[in-house]
């Protein structure tokens, strides 16, 4: 029974991470209808700035948040010179998909030419030792853990406000349903493809600082977490940010679950476990669990 | 006062022009329609107005010269394109299309506008937290219409209005345009194939022919015209 709820959780905390990075997938598709595959490298560069400016003396929570801003405005950066030339709507789809890819290699690269190869230790947000947990049933939830939840759901929030109660929010849901539509009433359609880089870059750096305490900070702590975002994404819904939490959570308690029981799966086709699981539901529900399908007009 | 002076026109799409040196005029208050048939054109004019191909000439818009400008420009700059097959956002509600019209505009002139439209189109407060898209074809073009207006714009241009409407539904989205014009002096540019309906409630009328343009003629006058009967009434 213990070890049960101690699996639960364990997967319970993976599947917030899914469902956080997924987040930053539905705001870049929220704003430019594009995939992007370098999120997870975005969010792992942004830890090391922000293990960069704790280096130099910010304190840990103002270089996380300074980390955040200056992805941001790389978002934008990125989205301009990288995204836009390309164009919108299905043609540019590969091409961007491509671009994205290669950023993936470029970022990684980059990284490890900067900060080197070696795991670095990142300073926690919150306390961390051993004895930083809460009990439950006597398994333990850390202080860690719950701290990522925690930001997870004020993100969370902030993003439903974004989107249902503003403006900008409505204009950038207009923009992606339907481009053409929102030039017609003066929506500035590539401003609002460069805000959900921006905002996508900006929830990856929360993500790449609160979860590099536990995986260490390494060129390559986000990959595995990427391919798992990936289909949170496609099975919450790309238009359905609590959706893809919901997802994201789902998987992860899943994948532990069938790992840990199942003896052939055991850890090696954990993943295999979670593209199958993808599989399926795109099959019967092609935008997925939470997501609406697309209405077309008669 | 002339609102929109077209001159020497030209766009099309890349292999050809479409539209060959096109001139019109449409002054304030005024309701001027442009009668072609199917590839005559219409629809080019209207997205060339309006920014969205490429296009050469002189396009002048109260006063200002509109001809290099972004759609998103023009739109900001008073004229409103409800297009072709209504252009509404399928996936967001009644209410959420018309707010996505009112963007440009201050939040309490927006909630006016809206309850204003409401009530002129009843049926689409009653579709209010409806998605676009499961609205009929005739609720579509009275959301399409709203919509365009939430933008307050000084011309309303229209895409043939009338596609795929029944007679019934044609003849209310007309009577609808021609309230709109008398109630709030809108000017309002009309692309039809329905030349009867459209000549009802237009002051002169265009006619369009493989990307050539008429002189402007009166439209009662037109209306009498054997030769536009022939080619366009079909009697």
């Amino acid at each position: 029974m213990d070890l049960l709820l101690d699996r639960l959780i364990d997967g319970f905390n993976n599947g917030v991470i899914y469902g956080f990075l997924g987040l930053a997938f539905v705001c870049v598709y929220r704003g430019s209808g594009h995939l992007n595959m370098a999120q997870g490298e975005m969010a792992m560069f942004s830890g090391f700035i922000a293990y960069s400016l704790y280096q130099i003396g910010f304190p840990v929570v103002g270089a996380v948040l300074a980390s955040a801003v200056i992805a941001f405005v790389a978002g934008l950066a990125i989205e301009r010179t990288l995204v836009r030339p390309f164009g919108r709507g299905h043609a540019s789809d590969y091409p961007v998909l491509m671009i994205t890819v290669a950023l993936f290699l470029a970022i990684n690269s980059l990284a490890g030419v900067i900060w080197g190869g070696e795991p670095l230790a990142f300073p926690a947000v919150v306390p961390a030792g051993p004895d930083d947990y809460v009990s439950l049933f006597g398994s333990r939830l850390r202080y860690q853990s719950l701290a990522f939840v925690g930001v997870l759901v004020a993100v969370l929030a902030a993003l439903w406000f974004l989107f249902y109660r503003t403006r900008v929010g409505l204009a950038m849901r207009t923009a992606t349903s339907n481009p053409e539509s929102a030039q017609l009433v003066g929506i500035r359609v590539s401003r609002m493809s460069a805000l959900g880089w921006g905002m996508a870059a900006f929830i990856g750096a929360l993500i790449g600082s609160l979860v590099a305490p536990s995986t260490t900070l390494t060129t390559g702590m986000m990959f595995n977490f990427l391919i798992y975002a990936v289909v949170a994404a496609t099975l919450g819904g790309f238009d359905s940010p609590p959706g893809v939490v919901v997802a994201g959570i789902a998987i992860g308690i899943f994948e532990n679950l069938v790992a840990s029981y199942v003896s052939i799966v055991g850890s090696d086709l954990k993943q295999a476990v979670a593209l199958m699981v993808m599989l399926v539901v795109l099959m019967v529900r092609p935008y997925g669990l939470f997501g609406t399908p697309k209405v077309e007009r008669v | 006062m002339t609102l929109l002076e077209v001159r020497g026109l030209t766009a099309g799409y890349g292999a050809g022009d479409v539209l060959h040196g096109v001139d019109l005029d449409v002054a304030a208050g005024e309701v001027a329609v442009v009668l072609g048939a199917n590839g005559a054109g219409k629809t080019t004019l209207m997205r060339a107005l309006v920014g969205q191909i490429a296009r050469r000439g002189e396009v002048k818009f109260d006063g200002r010269d509109i001809a290099r400008l972004s759609t998103e420009r023009i739109v900001r700059g008073g004229l409103a394109l409800v297009p072709q097959g209504r252009g509404t956002v399928a996936d967001l509600t009644v209410e959420e299309n018309l707010q996505a019209g009112g963007l440009t505009r201050p939040r309490p002139e927006v909630a006016r506008d809206m309850a204003h439209w409401y009530e002129t189109f009843p049926r689409l407060a009653d579709r209010r937290l409806q998605k676009a898209g499961l609205l009929s074809g005739g609720e579509q073009q009275m959301l399409a219409i709203s919509r365009a207006l939430m933008s307050k714009p000084k011309l309303l241009l229209c895409d043939e209005p009338s596609l795929g409407l029944s007679p019934l539904l044609t003849q209310e989205v007309f009577t609808s345009l021609r309230r709109i014009n008398q109630e709030l002096d809108m000017a309002i540019l009309l692309v039809e194939q329905n030349t009867v309906l459209a000549l009802g409630i237009a002051d002169k009328g265009y006619l369009l022919e493989t990307g050539d343009m008429s002189a402007a003629r009166p439209a009662a006058e037109l209306m009498e015209d054997d030769s536009i009967r022939a080619a366009y009434l079909g009697h």
